[in-house]
Order: structure tokens, then C-alpha cells, then sequence
């Protein structure tokens, strides 16, 4: 027998959750904001006296990074890559590309033009990731505004209005209007005597919580939406303190702040002009000579003073021997690599999962989404897709290309489909946020990172549980962190706590880098003696 | 072989005019054309090891060191579906991906390759008791042979 309450009981229930869970609408960053800092290493410079050597492995942003840095302070480098490109999940799909995943090899079609692409795997950079943007001015990449939010476009759930798509501007108004009517007043209307059955409790409950960042008890005792004040890439992030209701009310702002992310003003994010790729270009504008493609490694061995690496071109094999490894290949493929690393290194290899993610694209016939007041943004469904992205670049021409899937934890769903079975569902889900879908797109391609040739993976996942690192996994991360044999670094943003950003992977090579300076100096501590 | 005549087979393998021709939906919205494209010649070795060592953190075995008849035999029944559709066995459905397009031709190929590694000894993955596993290989050794050499006319592969 369903078990039922008032709404006067529900507003007892959720007085105190109201009060403070509107405190947080202040700071409405979605997500959490690790705090970042430029630091590029300071090298010092080696000549032809004491030159010495690296090996790269992976062509990555890490990889590059770590190769651009140490080429700049007269290191001898070499970057051994496995695919055909670098990259690796910086990877911006156009006409005649290959996507090189294995067994469903595709060849993109969409039609030849500057702004028919695709960003298949980072695709957005936070104004917050300042070394991201630091080598985008160094490299000479244009940026441009990037819109993640877009109250114009969709929200659609099977479970709503008959699965009908909604704009996010009425959803939202309309949610927020409900909750801010519950929590401010009417305490005294009569009809707060209605009924509210369990299942509308949990979901309003859970509402509350999730608006507010409200923990177990429905109190709110800080977030990390509103940012770290210390750490949150390379070491456990850190909250900023708390601020009072009382002293949020003292500014102005205060209603200015709830509102921020809607109308007029948006979220500060860029990508560049023609690509996310561009980045990885600029790295090898000033890499010409240092990245060799199509090498497999197959042994990574530790010697009493550098590292043997041995790889096979073309059938072929060759040893290169270095002072230096800085080794961004996959933890899960590293450990089907010859090496001979101590066993607890090797444990710490192959502890991290793999992630699933998965992206699809069309190139759609027509902007339609233009005649929409869409210019850019995401619309949302409960369906496998998830997520429907419409270019914020290329705005009035006639094509464009569109996000038609991103299943970012689950990815598996897709990923066990053939082509043909990914193609068809992102179609039918994509009709239901609007309507005349199948007519419009065309030449759809899918990006299933967890078959992906030389990654089968996207971000490693080194927590099994959200509450964070158990002192187990944190034990493992910091075996991996430390250099094998003083020599070999493994790097990447694999080697992070925030994995699946560009940001982390170049923070990671930063981070090796001072490392190997630091024991070359005889001192444990960051940087150089003085 | 032969990289090159795998790259060769892969490339072949997926570009088939026909590929797509059973399913309308395909061929409207997500015409593929592999023809002379540089495909990866790599695609073992990813899951199996740089050496075809083997992998346990991808579920990759170890290919080195089997016989041939026996890989053969086992691309065939991943080809077919009989091994690697096991709903949610990633590994195995990853495979099954991977050969479901291959020629007889092409396992060929394949078997010619991967029978001319060498084993490469990797870590091991299994912690189990060396007397008890003794005892019970009593009841493999008919198949297997007495010392894991394999018999083919039982369809068993060896054993070591």
C-alpha cells in the first residue's frame, strides 16, 4: 500500500534543505572546477656537452607536451607513435579520415569544407584550464567561443509529457518556479493538504539534494561546485570555505547570480577555429622532425643509467636507447609490453579501468536547428544518446555537422551494436527531440573509444567507487607517479585525478618533468636548488 | 606475410561494395569506403600484446605459441559467432568485431603470422595451488597428453 503525506509534511521535511539549498543556486557552475595554475617547467638548458636524451611514447597532448618542453631546453627527442596520427583522443574527424577502430574501420564522408567537423574526443575547453590556453597562445592557435549551454535547445524524457521535447527555457523556468514556490511560501495554502505519493517524494527529495549539492541529511555543508581552493588535478582537491547565507545576501548579485548561465550571458568556453586538432598541429609545427608514426612499441626496458626502447616499423624492428622515458601509451596496453618494471609498478599498471565513452556524428543536410533559435548548445534526452551538440561555428552556411550521441560513462551500450545498429538508434532517438531527424542527417559516423586502435579506451578510471580514492588506489597512483628506475615516466591524464582533459595531460607531463629536474638536482623537492 | 598482405586482406575486408547493401538505413546514412586507406596493420598485437604475449588487463591471451590449427579453428568459430557473442563479455565481443569480416583467405594470413612468434614469457596472472592443479590435470592429460603437448585428433591444443 503506497504510504502518502502531505505537502505541509513535505515542506517539514524540506525546510532546512530549502533555506540553504538556495544558498547554492549562487554559485550554479555545473560540474566541479578544479583549480589549475601555469607552471610550464623550467629547464635548464643542456648543450651539445651534456646532452642527453628522451624517448616519447604516444603523441598525445601529454606526449607532446612533455616533447615540446624538454626539445625547447636542448633535449634530444624522439616521439614514437603507434597510429598513423597524433593525437590520440584529440582526434577531429573530416572528409576522408579514417576512424581506426577495430573491426568497424570508417572512412568519414561528410562533404569537403572547413567547418564540416567533428571533435571526436575533447571538444570543449573550460576558461579554466589556463595551460591549455597557454599553448594555444604559444602555438599559435585561434580560439573562438565554444556554447555548452543553451537554454533554446531540447529537454526530452520518455517519462514527460508523453516523451514531447520541451525547450530547457520552459523546463527550467518551470522547475525552478515549483521548487522556489514550495521552499518560499504557501505554507498556509490549502493545497498543501494534497497528497504527495513515495515516488514523487524521492523525486523531489533527490531534486532538492542535487540542486543544492545536500548531503545524506539533506544539509548543505559546502560543494566543490563553486570551485577548489588547492589541488584537484595532480592532487585531491580541496573546497573553498563555505560562505554564509547572510553574507551572499549582502550583494546585489545575489539575484544576478541565479540567473548567469541563461539569456544573454553563458559559460566561457572556447575551441578552435577549424578543430580541436589545431592544437595538436601547433605542437607539431614545432615537432617537425621529432614524431614517428606507425611504430609499435614492443619493449620498454630499464638499464642501470637510461632505458631501451624497442619498436617495429613496417616489420622491422629497432632498439633506441635514452636517458629518459616519458610514456603516455595506455596504462592497459602498457601491460602487454615487454618490460621489466618491479611487480608493484606493474600492479599499479593494471589496476585502472578503462573508460567506454562513445560519440557519434551526422552531417545534417540542412542548419535546422538554425530555424530553431538554436545557434550552439546541447539538447538533453533520457535515451542512450544522451546528448544532441549543434555547432556554434559555420552559422548560416548551409551544412553542418552535429553531435548525434555522447554516452560518456556508459558507453558500452553503443559500442556492442554494429554500425549499422548505431547509425538506426541514433536516428530513432533523435527523432523524438525532433521530429524530422531522419530526413535531415546523413553520413553518420561513430567514435566508440573503448575499440579504438592503439587507445581501446578513452580516461582511465582509477576510482571504483564515487566517494573517491580508497588508500589502496591511492597507494597504486602514487607507485605509477613515481619513476620506474628513475628513469621511466608514466604520464598523460591518465596519471591524474581528474582524467578525460587536455588540461590534465599537459599538467602530468609538467609534473614529470619537475620530477626528473628535481632528482637530477639531488633534492626531492620540486625545482632547482638555489 | 606478410603485413602487408593482412593490411591488404583488412582493407579488402571492409571496403566489399556489398557490405552495407542488406541494410537500406546503412547505405543511406553511413556509406563506408575503406578502399585504399591505411589501415592499421597493428590490430592483434593491440589486445594481444606488443609480442602476442598476451594482455590480462584487456582479456588478451596469449597467441604466441599456439598451433596453428588450433587458431585457426578458434577465428573460425569466432567469425561464425560461436565463441565471442556472450552478451556483456566484453573481450570475447571485441574479437568476435574484430575477425567477424575476415576471408578464409585472410585466417589464412592470420594463422601463418601468428604461428611464426616466439613466446615471450609474460607475467602470471593466476595464483592457484601447483600440487592440487597437478592432481586434477589427470583428468586433461587424456586429451592433452601427459605433459600438455596437445593431440590433434582429440581438437585439444597443448596445454604449457
Amino acid at each position: 500500500m503506497k504510504k502518502f503525506v502531505s505537502r505541509r509534511e513535505i515542506l517539514g521535511l524540506i525546510a532546512k534543505a530549502g533555506a540553504s539549498g538556495a544558498v547554492l543556486q549562487a554559485s550554479n557552475a555545473l560540474g566541479i572546477v578544479p583549480d589549475s595554475y601555469v607552471d610550464i617547467p623550467k629547464i635548464p638548458r643542456v648543450d651539445s656537452g651534456n646532452r642527453q636524451s628522451v624517448v616519447v611514447l604516444g603523441a598525445g597532448v601529454g606526449g607532446l607536451t612533455a616533447a615540446l618542453e624538454l626539445k625547447k631546453a636542448g633535449y634530444s627527442v624522439v616521439v614514437l607513435e603507434a597510429a598513423g596520427r597524433a593525437g590520440g583522443r584529440n582526434m577531429t574527424v573530416r572528409h576522408g579520415d579514417l576512424i581506426d577502430e577495430v573491426g568497424n574501420p570508417q572512412i568519414c564522408d561528410f562533404d569537403d569544407e572547413p567547418h564540416m567537423y567533428f571533435n571526436a574526443g575533447p571538444a570543449r575547453i573550460p576558461s579554466s584550464h589556463r595551460n591549455v590556453l597557454h599553448y594555444c597562445k604559444e602555438l599559435g592557435v585561434e580560439l573562438e567561443f565554444f556554447i555548452n549551454e543553451n537554454k533554446e535547445t531540447y529537454i526530452q524524457d520518455d517519462a514527460m509529457l508523453d516523451g514531447k521535447p520541451i525547450k530547457n527555457r520552459e523546463f527550467t523556468t518551470n522547475a525552478r518556479g515549483f521548487m522556489a514556490e514550495i521552499m518560499a511560501k504557501n505554507f498556509t495554502n490549502a493545497e498543501l493538504d494534497q497528497p504527495f505519493d513515495e515516488w514523487e517524494i524521492e523525486a523531489l527529495m533527490r531534486s532538492l539534494r542535487r540542486m543544492g549539492d545536500l548531503d545524506e541529511d539533506m544539509i548543505y555543508r559546502g560543494s566543490t561546485r563553486g570551485g577548489y581552493s588547492h589541488g584537484g588535478f595532480l592532487e585531491h582537491g580541496h573546497a573553498h570555505e563555505t560562505i554564509a547565507l547572510r553574507d551572499l545576501l549582502k550583494s546585489a548579485l545575489f539575484s544576478e547570480a541565479l540567473s548567469q548561465n541563461e539569456g544573454e550571458t553563458g559559460p566561457m568556453l572556447f575551441q578552435p577555429v577549424g578543430g580541436m586538432d589545431q592544437i595538436i598541429k601547433g605542437y607539431l609545427r614545432k615537432l617537425r622532425d621529432e614524431v614517428f608514426y606507425n611504430v609499435m612499441v614492443t619493449s620498454v626496458m630499464l638499464q642501470n643509467d637510461g632505458i631501451e626502447v624497442v619498436y617495429e616499423h613496417k616489420g622491422i624492428k629497432y632498439k633506441i636507447e635514452a636517458d629518459y622515458c616519458f610514456n603516455s601509451i595506455p596504462t592497459h596496453l602498457m601491460t602487454g609490453i615487454d618490460n621489466n618494471f618491479s611487480a608493484d609498478y606493474k600492479e599499479a599498471m593494471a589496476y585502472p579501468r578503462r573508460g567506454e565513452a562513445y560519440k557519434s556524428a551526422f552531417q545534417a543536410k540542412e542548419r535546422f536547428w538554425e530555424k530553431d533559435d538554436i545557434f550552439g548548445g546541447i539538447s538533453w534526452t533520457n535515451q542512450p544518446i544522451e546528448q544532441i551538440w549543434y555547432p556554434p561555428h559555420g552559422m548560416y552556411k548551409e551544412k553542418g555537422i552535429i553531435l548525434a550521441a555522447y554516452n560518456y560513462g556508459g558507453g558500452m551500450h553503443f559500442t556492442q551494436l554494429t554500425q549499422e545498429e548505431r547509425i538506426e538508434t541514433a536516428i530513432r532517438q533523435g527523432e523524438k527531440v525532433h521530429p524530422n531527424y531522419r530526413g535531415l542527417v546523413e553520413k553518420g559516423i561513430t567514435i566508440a573509444w573503448h575499440r579504438m586502435n592503439h587507445m581501446l579506451g578513452c580516461s582511465a578510471r582509477w576510482q571504483k567507487s564515487r566517494s573517491g580514492f580508497t588508500q589502496e588506489e591511492e597507494r597504486l597512483f602514487q607507485t605509477l607517479r613515481q619513476p620506474a628506475g628513475n628513469r621511466h615516466y608514466t604520464i598523460g591524464d591518465q596519471m591524474t585525478k581528474h582524467t578525460a582533459w587536455q588540461e590534465s595531460a599537459i599538467l602530468s607531463a609538467h609534473w614529470a618533468i619537475n620530477d626528473m629536474l628535481a632528482r637530477k638536482s639531488g633534492s626531492t623537492m620540486p625545482g632547482q636548488r638555489v | 606475410m606478410q603485413k602487408t598482405r593482412l593490411l591488404a586482406a583488412f582493407t579488402l575486408a571492409t571496403s566489399i561494395a556489398g557490405f552495407f547493401s542488406t541494410n537500406v538505413v546503412a547505405q543511406q546514412y553511413a556509406v563506408v569506403d575503406t578502399t585504399n586507406q591505411p589501415l592499421s596493420n597493428e590490430v592483434c598485437a593491440t589486445c594481444h600484446g606488443g609480442a602476442g604475449q598476451g594482455n590480462p588487463v584487456v582479456g588478451g591471451p596469449s597467441l604466441a605459441g599456439l598451433e596453428p590449427w588450433y587458431l585457426r579453428k578458434q577465428l573460425e568459430n569466432f567469425r561464425a559467432g560461436i565463441r565471442g557473442s556472450e552478451k556483456d563479455y566484453i573481450p570475447g565481443n571485441e574479437m568476435q568485431a574484430s575477425v567477424a569480416r575476415l576471408s578464409d583467405a585472410e585466417i589464412d594470413d592470420l594463422v601463418e603470422t601468428i604461428a611464426g612468434w616466439k613466446v615471450i614469457e609474460n607475467d602470471h596472472t593466476i595464483d592457484g595451488d601447483l600440487g592440487n592443479g597437478q592432481a586434477l590435470y589427470a583428468n586433461c592429460a587424456a586429451c592433452h597428453g601427459a605433459d600438455g603437448e596437445g593431440h590433434r585428433t582429440t581438437i585439444l591444443s597443448r596445454a604449457t
